[in-house]
């Protein structure tokens, strides 16, 4: 479909279904923030090494995956773990689908909201701990501009065009 | 932008309009196109090496580029995998965080569309993909069956950087091979100028010149900014003389150029004859400087030979007027230190010798070689151990007992006489010519010689990542080498400062394509070859090769670089005056070809393969430029009946190229100047078809005296008629 | 990214009768936490060797589209910063050769010109430049008296693995969009983040190199700063005799201070 065809179907209001991104792996965030490491639970920028002080929060390398799952993890090991030592096998770059995406000239930086502003994961991207598997929509309101204005107007936020637009 | 390298994504989410970000609920969310759901495509190419990289990732690489000798430090912005900026290294004495407009575009270099994307072999006349093993299975038994019949001597080893690890290795190569056939980069005029120092000093390295503390300098003919291997630092020291120490830059030269530019002063001179006023000035001031005879041999005869280069011979001969001339001995005396400055395009014409050495007697006479700033002293060693010494066979001592192709013996102090080989390569063709950062059939003088020479050779094999004229036309087999963006090397600048300094180079991206890097490709065939060229290069890899000459290896990986902190003590040279100097000569009959080409290499055009990176051509390098212009300039009383822009065609004796001519009043009349790297048949969708390629024009063959290049002693003419 | 927009301006013209990106002028700035400044830049050219490094360094940053040689013989070339040859005051004299960016006039012509509000002063002093709210009428164009806006006459493209180079922090801009310097506006605001989020403020030790020009520059002719610091070595700088801007009887201010090359005996 063109880009074209697709503003007008939108503003038609009439929508195709929506199916889930396949992801690489069925990743469950639940199982993850569950466990207990030595070092205590996993965290956030554990994974999404940009979330607290970068600009994009990032999605994992398969080395990431790895430093865990180079063995097999879990007590019986799930189907869907093996797949990252497979894809180490293959030498595969591991693509996750960006589900929240906002377009090219939008600008967002996680450490300006997170570390700047003290807002937490939770306020924007809920309660992950409840997710069993990997989102399939962007979190409501985050590719809209509307809501992010609304949200700066409230908390007093520059509202320059060229905060986020670059 | 459709991009089928995510064919994965695409093929999954095919059908499904804007997965992603098309919010369930949201009516105004941004929704990707279809063709591309995931905007993996010009956002994130898919590039090898990125599966380290988690999303967004970006790192910050140390290195030293490798766009031209210089090896100025770098710093490389990768982001996931993907190299995406260049800046300077902030602490690197050469270019205190400065960097190039070549450089920069190292960039395009590494991913040029049109770059070669593994081992090429031509078959039926064709170059088609192989494998490396084949290809390096091949070019073994190629090199194994030629040593086999005892003619070593037939391998022709052509390296075009004149200093370097990877030199060192293919060097080596060479002669545990048992060829005395080695070409190298040093040839062309660095060759002169190295030879004018051992000459004059005894030490056959080119002269570096102690800017920070100088008062007043004098340029003969000197590219510096422009054209030098160190264009970078001569920006800065440019710089730093305009505007914070003081130091006055007088060039003498033909045209209005960077360099002239950037004088203080720029004083027109007839090419080719700023030697001469460099031998009046010292004459005007061989009474007021001394020649302290502890230290100076030959003063006598130089004393008596400059007395006859009065003023009213130094006007006839350069075109400066006698006032202008002692007015210019006056200043550069009152302003000391003093010195006068070479580099490769000074020695460029005929007489390029004389002109350097003319110009260390001035500096002589200033006192140059014996003061702490605002000096001249030899280029320090490079500070590389040795390897160990060869264990030479009966084979290689008894290739490396015959003469060499292009007859460099006869010119002690020069490395390589390039332009006599294509005779030579018809009389007696090697078997196998291994050619290392060297594009002969663009890059030197009438290609078509070169092109007619190296189809006499059955095997040619290239290393160049990029598809030159040499690999489109005549080579046999591609071993492509990484970009210095992706191998390991010890990089060993040209030089520029008093003291030795090495920089490394590490890979950032992990190689774009199916190449290796030619260090490696040695070692390789060495192995295969087994016997005494194995044990001479018995290293695993490049890298282990090169640290095994690395002196200091901590600060190196930390910095991209290791330097002295403070410069050797200047050592008591000893100079030779020379009492010799020769009028430019300039080959063609005067009547039929009134102009003299003045063939230069322009800004960004480093070692000549500049021409398939397109940001350089966006530039406007001289006053009255355009972005991608290619023009010959030439002066108005030199083109009469000729319009600015018009198209024609310029001749020598010994060929003709169609330019657009540019006319400029300030060129000396008599002149045309013509730009090198335009004119290519190949390297590339962005080199190719632009311009003309001027050395199509010069003549052929070296130097009588020095073998060196001669780009400036041709007579050319402004064809009659117009060009079609 | 970059070019995947999403519906092209045109479709959005002709398809949408919400008014979707023909909003009325941008909202006043709220006041930012810090101090505002007067974003400027100082371009001595004594020093600067018409090198041309500051022009790549800006072609490289800021992913502006190769447009190949018809165009640039068109007069179309895509330029930010570029070197441009200044014709000798008397004749016979040499040209200057002079880095040319936008020069952020704080009384921007462009941005009374602009109809929709694509072009803005920044409450730093940028003159910013909105690529996605640009319907490409090029009224700015004609308004610039520095002529220093480039249109996109072409959809940029980059051919095969020149792709790769494209700098992620810079949005690029389509067919049919006005594009100009933007004194890096991205670097400076990550700069800035970077220094909020490390609880310090930005010095002027900090953005003297910050835009892509400034730090490439071998010569150091190119610095960067806050105008209204008097303490800031570009207000240090432009307080220097040899100080002059590009047309000042004009009233357009700008932002970029040039120091005379006088040099030349």
């Amino acid at each position: 479909m063109t880009p074209r065809a697709v503003i007008l179907l939108a503003l038609a209001g009439c929508r195709p279904s929506l199916a889930a991104p396949p992801q690489p792996i069925p990743f469950d965030h639940a199982l993850h923030l569950e466990i207990e490491l030595d070092t205590g639970s996993l965290v956030c920028a554990d994974c999404h090494p940009g979330a607290v002080r970068g600009s994009r929060a990032g999605l994992p390398a398969l080395s990431r995956c790895l430093r865990c799952h180079m063995r097999p993890q879990g007590d019986p090991p799930r189907p869907a773990e093996s797949m990252v030592r497979a894809a180490a096998a293959a030498g595969a770059a591991f693509h996750w689908i960006q589900v929240t995406r906002n377009p090219g000239h939008v600008h967002f930086s996680h450490g300006a909201h997170v570390t700047r502003a003290g807002m937490t994961c939770a306020e924007c991207h809920g309660d992950v701990t409840r997710w069993t598997r990997p989102p399939t929509a962007p979190v409501a309101g985050l590719t809209d501009m509307g809501h992010c204005i609304a949200c700066h107007r409230a908390r007093g936020a520059p509202t320059d065009c060229g905060t986020c637009h670059r | 932008m459709t991009d089928d390298r995510n064919a994965f994504s695409r093929r999954h989410v095919l059908g499904i309009l804007g997965a992603g970000a098309a919010v369930a609920g949201c009516r105004r969310g941004w929704t990707p196109p279809a063709s591309d759901p995931t905007g993996r495509a010009l956002a994130k190419p898919d590039v090898p090496g990125a599966e380290l990289y988690s999303t967004g990732e970006e790192r910050w690489f140390v290195s030293s580029c490798g766009q031209c000798p210089a090896a100025c430090g770098i710093r490389v912005r990768v982001v996931e995998g993907r190299a995406v900026r260049i800046e300077g290294q902030p602490d690197n004495p050469l270019n205190r965080g400065g960097i190039g407009p070549r450089g920069l575009a190292a960039l395009q270099g590494l991913y040029d569309p049109d770059r070669i994307t593994g081992p090429l072999a031509r078959r039926g006349g064709v170059l088609v993909p192989i494998g490396w093993d084949e290809a390096l299975a091949e070019l073994a038994a190629a090199l194994a069956t030629l040593r086999a019949r005892g003619e070593p001597e037939r391998l022709l080893v052509w390296c075009g950087q004149e200093r370097g690890v990877a030199r060192d290795l293919l060097l080596r190569l060479a002669r545990a091979y048992g060829t005395p056939n080695f070409i190298d980069g040093r040839a062309g005029r660095s060759g002169v100028l190295a030879g004018a120092m051992a000459l004059t000093a005894g030490v056959a390295e080119v002269p570096v010149y102690r800017w920070e503390q100088a008062g007043a300098v004098l340029s003969l003919e000197a590219g510096l900014v422009e054209d030098s291997c160190q264009s970078v630092y001569f920006t800065r020291m440019a710089a730093h003389r305009k505007r914070d120490r003081g130091a006055r830059l007088i060039h003498l030269g033909p045209m209005l150029d960077l360099c002239a530019y950037n004088a203080d002063e720029w004083i027109r001179v007839h090419p080719g004859t700023s030697g001469a006023v460099a031998l009046g000035i010292a004459r005007l001031l061989l009474d007021a400087g001394s020649l302290p005879a502890d230290r100076v041999d030959g003063a006598g005869p130089f004393r008596d030979f400059v007395a006859g280069f009065t003023p009213e011979r130094v006007a006839a001969a350069s075109g400066v007027s006698p006032r202008a001339l002692e007015r210019l001995a006056t200043a550069l005396w009152d302003e000391r230190p003093a010195f006068a400055v070479v580099d490769e395009r000074s020695v460029a014409c005929s007489n390029g010798l004389d002109t350097a050495l003319a110009a260390m007697a001035l500096n002589a006479v200033f006192g140059a070689f014996w003061v702490e700033g605002g000096g001249v002293t030899a280029a320090p060693a490079v500070p590389l151990r040795d390897w160990p010494e060869i264990d030479l066979d009966e084979l290689a001592r008894a290739g490396l007992a015959r003469p060499r192709l292009d007859g460099a013996e006869r010119f002690p102090g020069s490395g390589s006489v390039h332009e006599a080989l294509p005779d030579a390569i018809l009389a007696h063709p090697p078997a196998i010519a291994l050619l290392h950062h060297a594009n002969p059939l663009f890059a030197r003088q009438q290609p078509s010689r070169w092109r007619r020479a190296f189809r006499a050779i059955p095997q040619v094999v290239s290393f160049s990542p990029y598809r030159d004229e040499t690999v489109d036309e005549v080579a046999d087999l591609v071993l492509p080498d990484h970009t210095f963006l992706e191998r390991w090397e010890i990089a060993v600048p040209a030089p520029a400062l008093d003291r030795a300094i090495l920089g490394v180079r590490v890979p950032v991206v992990a190689p774009v394509h199916d190449t290796r890097a030619t260090g490696d490709v040695v070692l390789d065939l060495a192995a295969r070859l087994g016997g005494a060229v194995a044990d001479a290069l018995p290293w695993r890899s490049f890298r282990a090769a090169s640290e095994e000459r690395v002196e200091v290896t901590t600060d190196l990986y930390r910095d991209g670089f290791w330097s002295p902190g403070a410069p050797p003590a200047a050592p008591p040279l000893r100079v030779a005056l020379h009492a010799r100097y020769a009028e430019p000569t300039w080959y063609g009959d005067p009547a039929a070809y009134p102009l003299r080409l003045i063939a230069y290499r322009p800004l960004g055009y480093a070692e000549g393969s500049g021409g398939n990176l397109p940001w350089l051509r966006t530039l406007r390098p001289r006053p009255g430029a355009h972005p991608w212009m290619f023009a010959a300039r030439v002066h108005p009383s030199s083109a009469p009946g000729h319009s600015d822009g018009e198209l024609v065609v310029i001749e020598s004796e010994w060929g003709r190229i169609r330019a657009p001519l540019q006319l400029d009043e300030s060129i000396d009349p008599g002149c045309i100047a013509v730009p090198m790297g335009a004119g290519h048949t190949a390297f590339g969708r962005f080199a190719k078809g632009f311009g003309a390629n001027v050395l199509e024009l010069v003549r052929p063959g070296p130097a009588p005296d020095t073998g060196a290049d001669l780009l400036c002693a041709t007579r050319v003419r402004i064809a009659k008629g117009r060009a079609s | 990214m970059k070019s995947e927009r999403g519906p092209s301006r045109r479709d959005v013209l002709c398809a949408s009768a919400a008014g979707v990106a023909l909003a009325a002028a941008p909202t006043a700035a709220h006041a930012t936490r810090e101090r505002p400044r007067r974003w400027g830049m100082v371009i001595d050219l004594d020093r600067c060797t018409a090198c041309g490094a500051c022009q790549i360094a800006c072609r490289e940053e800021n992913n502006i589209a190769p447009t190949g040689p018809d165009a640039a013989h068109a007069g179309r070339q895509i330029e930010w910063m570029s070197i441009r040859w200044q014709e000798p005051e008397q004749p016979g004299g040499q040209p200057t050769a002079m880095p040319f960016p936008c020069q952020h006039c704080a009384e921007a012509p462009c941005v009374k010109a602009c109809p929709v509000g694509a072009t803005y002063k920044s409450p730093n002093g940028i003159t910013m430049q909105i690529w996605e709210r640009c319907i490409g009428c090029r009224y700015c164009m004609v308004a610039c008296p520095y002529g220093r806006r480039s249109f996109n006459w072409d959809e940029p493209h980059w051919d095969g693995t020149l792709v790769q180079l494209l700098n992620p922090d810079v949005a690029t801009r389509p067919k049919g969009v006005v594009e100009k310097c933007t004194f890096c506006h991205h670097r400076i605001r990550r700069a800035e983040e970077e220094a909020s989020i490390a609880g310090r403020a930005v010095t002027d030790q900090d953005v003297r190199r910050l835009p892509a020009c400034a730090a490439a520059c071998p010569a150091s002719a190119i610095t960067f700063g806050d105008l209204d610091d008097p303490d800031s070595e570009v207000s240090e700088l432009s307080r220097s005799p040899r100080a002059f801007r590009l047309l000042e009887h004009l009233g357009t201010d700008p932002s970029v201070v040039y120091l005379k090359r006088d040099r030349r005996s």
